[in-house]
């Protein structure tokens, strides 16, 4: 039962780790050219009308999401979050790609180099880390208080 | 208990941010595609399909006829023409014999009218000539003026679209091709609502002798009838009730470039005349009409600017990938341009 434990800990802060690093990346790149990703956004077939909030609340989300999952007490509703972004986020995509009348580009840094195949694959990639986490951390409830 | 528990929150949590996204997206799409303030008249086979011509490449432009032939421009092999005879259906391939290769040419332009073939860049800006059959350039001349498109009226004169640094908005003009004189600029044609360069953005096109020219505003409900020499002969306003300009711009502070910042209400697409008819292609919906038809054809809407009326519309059908690049009406013929081929349709009213 303990090494159980032990190692669920390591891949749990593994996956906390590589979420954090994804969204700091994320967030930190939009505000980069904070001027583009707003127009981006609002060139986008299915964000129009709510570009200018969005445009705020996106990396805004994404730094707390990277504060909360530091903490064990906050990790778990911050790996439930992480699942419903990166969910929207590829709902979108699949939206965009199959039922929309054009297709516009709004990624940023190294991921606008990813086709939208591979974007997908990327995104699924980190739903199924999100999906591990939180169940290693429902299935050992105590990984949630306990102090590394 | 546990794992049950945590599989319904998961699949919870999934659920809530697809539907989200989607709910977003279908208000997105309504907003976009209907307008319920128009009704369309759509009477059963107004138009009947005779034939598909496989082009091999979704690059072709219309670039004009002449007794029996249709040529076609490509945007991707610049000096390229297919003739294509209407009664045998042959195809021939022309390679344009261009000796002034080492101009920086970057947005070539191929338009037909008989005895001639005209080849322009208004980047460069030069306009180019030669006789039809013959496709070797015989003249040149220097363009007094950069322009966007063009369309040869005459044998010596263009009618062209160009930026006037006067009034700082995209303008209507035409210049000689046998003399120096500037060009000349009529800025009251198109009329400024926002920024004078997206909001007059549009369609311009001509009847097939090139005696009438139409400009269809892509993000207004209006078009312009105008003679060779730039009169303006009618101003009608289409279906849609969206007269001014829907679109937004701005300016990247980098740089002096401007740009859309949200994506347009598009209300005309291409469009095309011919005698007292106008044709314009349109995806918006009327009142009645079902969302789903957009996925299988494009709306084609036919006016007749002589009597200032709406006449009817007809469906165009194509597969939902497709785009409508270009339509053009010869007598009561419907040339389309869609993917890779050239549909001909005969039109019945």
């Amino acid at each position: 039962m303990k090494w159980d434990q032990k190692h669920s800990h390591r891949i749990v802060e593994t996956i906390s780790l590589l979420l954090i690093v994804l969204f700091i990346y994320a967030a930190t790149s939009k505000l980069w050219d904070f001027g583009q990703f707003k127009v981006q956004l609002g060139q986008s077939p299915v964000l129009t009308a709510y570009a200018d909030g969005l445009a705020w609340m996106v990396p805004g989300v994404e730094y707390l999401l990277a504060l909360l999952l530091l903490f064990n007490g906050t990790r778990l509703a911050a790996f439930y979050s992480s699942l419903a972004l990166m969910v929207m986020f590829t709902t979108y995509i699949l939206l965009v790609l199959n039922f929309s009348d054009y297709i516009p580009c709004s990624c940023g840094g190294v991921l606008e180099d990813l086709g939208w195949t591979e974007h997908i694959v990327f995104n699924l990639f980190f739903v199924a880390l999100a999906i591990i986490g939180i169940i290693l951390l429902e299935a050992h409830p105590t990984l949630k208080t306990s102090v590394s | 208990m546990r794992k049950g528990k945590t599989a319904v929150k998961l699949l919870g949590t999934s659920s809530l941010g697809m539907g989200l996204v989607i709910f977003l997206f279908l208000v997105s799409e309504q907003q976009v595609h209907r307008n319920n303030a128009f009704t369309r008249r759509i009477p059963p086979h107004a138009i009947t399909k005779k034939f598909d011509l496989d082009l091999g490449y979704n690059s072709y432009y219309i670039a004009g006829y002449d007794n029996n032939n249709m040529y076609l421009g490509n945007g991707t092999a610049p000096f390229h023409v297919l003739q294509i005879d209407l009664k045998s259906l042959d195809t021939t391939h022309i390679r344009l014999s261009v000796n002034n290769r080492g101009l920086q040419f970057r947005n070539v332009q191929i338009s037909v009218l008989q005895p001639y073939f005209f080849l322009f860049d208004g980047t460069v800006p030069i306009v180019l000539r030669g006789h039809l059959g013959d496709w070797s350039i015989q003249d040149s001349i220097m363009s007094p003026v950069f322009f966007d498109k063009a369309i040869p009226v005459g044998k010596t004169e263009l009618v062209c679209r160009t930026f006037d640094t006067d009034s700082q908005a995209i303008t209507l003009g035409s210049f000689h091709f046998d003399t120096n004189a500037l060009a000349n600029l009529k800025p009251k044609i198109l009329e400024r609502q926002i920024d004078g360069v997206f909001d007059v953005d549009g369609a311009m096109t001509s009847t097939p002798d090139h005696s009438l020219l139409l400009y269809s505003y892509y993000y207004r409900n209006e078009f312009i009838v105008l003679d060779s020499h730039l009169n303006i002969k009618k101003r009608q306003n289409t279906l849609d009730t969206v007269t001014k300009a829907q679109i937004e711009v701005t300016s990247l502070k980098e740089g002096q470039i401007s740009e859309m910042l949200a994506p347009p209400v598009i209300i005309n697409n291409s469009s095309s005349l011919e005698g007292s008819r106008a044709y314009i292609i349109s995806n918006r919906l009327g009142k009645y009409e079902n969302m789903d038809i957009l996925n299988q054809a494009s709306i084609l809407d036919v006016y007749d600017w002589k009597k200032g009326t709406y006449e009817f519309s007809t469906y165009i059908h194509k597969t939902e990938r497709e785009k409508i690049r270009e339509i053009k009406v010869d007598g009561n013929v419907l040339y389309v341009l869609v993917g890779n081929r050239l549909s001909v349709y005969e039109l019945r009213h």
